[in-house]
């Protein structure tokens, strides 16, 4: 998968091209508006990554010119200006997510993947992995022809886990992914805890091996 | 305008002015009383004098002495009278504009973007007056502008290192880290993350302040309560919440700031509720209203609503919480009380429904 990574801090963009770099997903970076405008105009990018701020010029006018060519490219706006405006704004312009500074990277990955997902709808909507078949539509896990009974909260959680796997995901980011801003306000990560251990309950007693490892309870991984 | 004039200067001539005026008015009744107390006498004996017969024995002197003492009367009134109306009516004209100067400061709002006009006069000293504060409130108004341009400036700044920071950390614990060494990254993780939150509330409050949200949303307060209630109940297990409320509380508001005033509400209660407190919840569409098991005692409300105030005993967790919840609650003019009653805090916000949009 190819993808575009519209963002003048240098150092952002490269943090998130490294995070993002894995056997399918080919990351290419544009530093300013005109590097972007010239990047799209020659290649076709599955995904695109899209600062509103760039020194010269804005994010928006990229992706109006993305839509004007008609481009299949998914846009996500990530931004410093969470202003609810500017989020309108975008999406009404037809960016497809909109993500505020500052982000965890496992949440990226994880808005990419959810944008390819829907992107790509009539594609195989199972997602095959060490055993376990996820069915992303009905929103249902098999393993060895067992269904697993996850209440929501447990089947975000592991596609979060799948989608950043062989990746260290810190707690903190794994309640702000499940809770949005209120597991920050609670200032309380505790919680995540409670699911991680029902979620390992329940895969080891549908027969599924061990992937979730957890280090020594700050960060959990999906291990291959 | 004509040529200035100084206000002393403007009512003396006034003065001197209402003084002729009514002296002019009064002139008939001089001549009168002149005539008839001593003129006709004077002129009995300046005949008999002319014609060297014997001045006719008269009150003459007594007549004098009363008409002198009736004329010197008289002026004292007319001087009196003149007095009076320039105090009263003639000040009251003159110091119009001043009046109406003094109404407008008084009204002048700092938040609002106006500067008032002034009446223009052609008195020297309110002239000086009024340009004088029109320059000082134009540059209030402009410190206190670029001081909120300022603030939002700076945490829109924040955002981009901040950002960096958290995505460095995020590669950072892909390392093959110890457990010290994940820890102190873990806790680096979680202070940045606190500081973005800071960050962002403190945006959100300069963006309020600059008036940069419109409130003409329909907004479902249930649904948002709902959707609340869900996440407490699934994520923290939180099953001690009731709630009583109308199916579609539809308001007109900002949606995204009643959803954070009504989080922050509720996060609010959840940190300050002991283990087998409860909350309620009441809404209607006129007023949301929530209450939490209290500790025993009523919470201090001189500062509740202040910013980083860590002086009462509720665990504020960021310390600006509630101060959201007030400016969200003051850029719609709601109404907010907190009250103490059968061991609960109660917090209710009063929707102000009848407004004009």
């Amino acid at each position: 998968m190819k993808l575009l990574i519209i963002e003048d801090e240098r150092e952002l963009s490269e943090s998130i091209a490294n995070y993002l770099a894995r056997e399918d997903y080919l990351c290419e970076q544009a530093f300013s508006h005109n590097d972007a405008l010239d990047k799209i105009g020659v290649y076709e990018y599955d995904c695109i990554l899209l600062d509103l701020m760039l020194p010269d010029g804005s994010g928006l006018d990229i992706l109006r010119e993305i839509k004007r060519h008609n481009l299949a490219s998914g846009v996500i706006i990530v931004s410093a200006k969470d202003a609810v405006g500017d989020k309108v704004e975008g999406l009404k312009a037809g960016a497809d997510d909109y993500l505020a500074k500052p982000f965890s990277l496992p949440e990226l990955s994880m808005r990419i993947f959810a944008l390819m997902r829907r992107k790509n709808f009539s594609n195989d909507n199972n997602l095959h992995l060490d055993g376990l078949t996820i069915d992303l539509l009905g929103k249902q896990v098999h393993c060895q022809n067992n269904v697993l009974d996850l209440t929501k909260t447990e089947y975000e959680l592991l596609l979060f886990l799948i989608e950043n796997r062989n990746r260290v995901v810190a707690k903190s980011a794994i309640a702000e992914h499940l809770s949005g801003d209120m597991a920050d306000m609670m200032d309380d990560y505790s919680f995540v805890y409670a699911h991680i251990k029902n979620l390992k309950a329940k895969l080891s007693a549908a027969g599924c091996a061990e992937h979730i490892k957890t280090l020594y309870g700050t960060g959990y991984k999906w291990e291959e | 305008m004509g040529r200035m004039k100084s206000l002393t200067n403007k009512s003396l001539w006034w003065f001197v002015g209402c003084t002729v005026v009514i002296l002019l008015i009064c002139t008939p009744l001089f001549y009168v009383l002149t005539k008839h107390y001593y003129a006709e006498e004077m002129v009995d004996v300046v005949e008999s004098m002319q014609s060297g017969e014997d001045i006719p024995p008269s009150d003459l002197e007594q007549d004098i002495m009363a008409g002198v003492m009736i004329q010197f009367g008289l002026i004292v009134v007319v001087l009196s009278v003149a007095s009076v109306v320039t105090m009263r009516f003639v000040s009251k004209h003159l110091w119009t504009p001043f009046y109406d100067t003094m109404n407008k400061v008084e009204k002048f709002d700092l938040n609002k973007d106006e500067i008032p006009q002034f009446k223009s006069t052609d008195i020297q000293e309110f002239t000086t007056l009024n340009s004088a504060l029109t320059e000082l409130m134009c540059r209030n108004r402009n410190t206190f502008k670029s001081q909120k341009e300022f603030t939002q400036n700076a945490s829109h700044e924040l955002q981009t290192p901040l950002a960096v920071i958290q995505s460095k950390l995020d590669l950072l614990m892909q390392e093959d880290l110890g457990e010290r060494q994940l820890n102190i990254v873990h806790d680096m993780y979680v202070a940045g993350n606190r500081m973005a939150r800071l960050n962002r509330n403190l945006l959100l409050l300069a963006k309020m302040d600059n008036n940069q949200y419109h409130t003409d949303d329909d907004v479902d307060v249930s649904g948002l309560i709902n959707e609340n209630i869900a996440t407490c109940e699934n994520l923290y297990h939180r099953h001690n919440i009731s709630c009583d409320m109308a199916d579609h509380c539809l308001i007109r508001a900002n949606c995204a700031l009643t959803e954070i005033m009504i989080n922050n509400l509720l996060v609010n209660a959840l940190r300050n509720t002991p283990q087998d407190g409860r909350i309620l919840i009441n809404c209607s569409f006129q007023q949301f209203e929530i209450a939490n098991t209290a500790l025993g005692k009523a919470l201090n409300t001189k500062h509740l609503f202040d910013r980083f105030n860590n002086s009462s005993d509720i665990n504020r967790g960021n310390g600006i919480g509630l101060s959201i919840v007030k400016a969200v609650c003051n850029y719609h003019n709601w109404a907010i009380e907190y009250h103490y009653s059968d061991n609960l805090h109660h917090f209710v916000v009063r929707f102000n429904n009848n407004r004009d949009l």
